[in-house]
């Protein structure tokens, strides 16, 4: 093929390859479902329709237990924050204490460390199971 | 040779009145009354979900598949669009979905099989196969752009159709069927050498070819 004017011939090659994708990929003869589909999908449609309907969420057992665990929980909150000065005063007398101090990071390290590691092992094992990313 | 009615057909003869009919039945309590829905549309589906995974058992279970989400699913058509449209946007969004879950044994875009130089005598033979290639090497394009083919030509290459049944905008899918038809072209480059062979002979080649 002579390049007299490159562009045109070229832009008609594609022109002529995207006619032939469209007439590879429209003219697809038509596949026609088997005798016994429709009574396949009918059978479990009727299979479904016959199933008893799914169990609701018992709201009113969970109240009772919910609310205990919600007030424990609130009252463990209020208890924590009133002790907050009390533990910072004690904390500031005992400061000059290197024992003390030594023992006081080492607990908050190990805490660290109990919370974080459930956190690392779930990353890893999502990462394991679905590749990149996080969620 | 029995051939499955066309889609626009299957459009046509499926308005919203009958299957407005059939849904307010089922809706009512007439389950029976949703084998009409099954018979109206199974070609549509099933022709839809081979062209995603091209096998024909697979493509029925999918079919099926898509057709009790559809049951289970039933009251939430909204009568201001067509039935169709809900059907079709259902039914890709199963297939999508299950292709995640079980891709196609597709061998990747750059091993798929180029189309040959051949012998004059078994030219249609064999052009019948590159047309068999170009469509698999469709299923090994990425799902971005692969899935916007498949309903491009599934519907007729009417684009809106196909950007409703993907619930996209029509400019995006105008973009991914260029990138693919980009990548088709890249990935077959002999094709100029099939239309400018003989005219008319893709063509005859595309027809000859039936599953």
């Amino acid at each position: 093929m002579k390049p007299v004017a490159g562009g045109r011939q070229v832009t008609r090659a594609t022109e002529r390859e995207l006619e032939v994708l469209d007439r590879i990929l429209a003219c697809e003869g038509a596949l026609m479902p088997s005798s016994s589909f429709v009574s396949a999908v009918m059978d479990r449609v009727c299979e479904e329709s016959a199933a008893p309907p799914p169990l609701g969420f018992p709201w009113r057992r969970v109240w009772a237990p919910g609310a205990l665990v919600a007030g424990l929980l609130g009252w463990s909150l209020i208890e924590l924050l009133r002790s907050l000065p009390a533990a910072a005063d004690s904390l500031a007398r005992h400061a000059g204490s290197s024992a003390t101090l030594a023992q006081a990071q080492a607990s908050i390290a190990s805490v660290a460390l109990a919370l974080a590691a459930p956190l690392l092992a779930w990353l890893v094992a999502r990462r394991f199971a679905d590749g990149p990313g996080l969620f | 040779m029995i051939v499955a009615p066309k889609l626009a057909q299957a459009q046509a003869a499926g308005k919203t009145d009958p299957d407005r009919a059939s849904v307010e039945r089922v809706l009512g309590g007439d389950v029976e009354a949703f084998a009409e829905i099954v018979r109206r549309w199974q070609g549509p589906l099933v022709n839809m979900a081979w062209r995603y995974c091209r096998d024909r058992s697979r493509a029925e279970d999918m079919a099926q598949e898509a057709f009790v989400r559809a049951w289970r699913g039933l009251a939430s058509w909204r009568r201001e669009s067509n039935f169709s449209t809900w059907l079709f946007a259902l039914a890709a969004n199963v297939y999508r979905n299950e292709l995640k879950r079980v891709p196609t044994g597709t061998v990747p875009m750059e091993d798929a099989g180029e189309p040959a130089v051949t012998p004059p005598q078994q030219e249609d033979l064999l052009r019948a196969r590159d047309c068999e290639a170009v469509r698999r090497a469709v299923l090994a394009l990425p799902p971005r752009y692969r899935e916007p083919v498949i309903l491009f030509y599934f519907h007729e290459m009417d684009v809106s159709a196909a950007a409703r049944t993907m619930r996209l905008p029509e400019g995006t899918v105008k973009a991914r069927l260029a990138r693919a038809r980009e990548l088709l072209r890249r990935r077959f480059p002999q094709l100029e050498a099939i239309a400018a062979s003989k005219p008319g002979a893709a063509a005859r080649a595309a027809e000859e070819v039936s599953p």
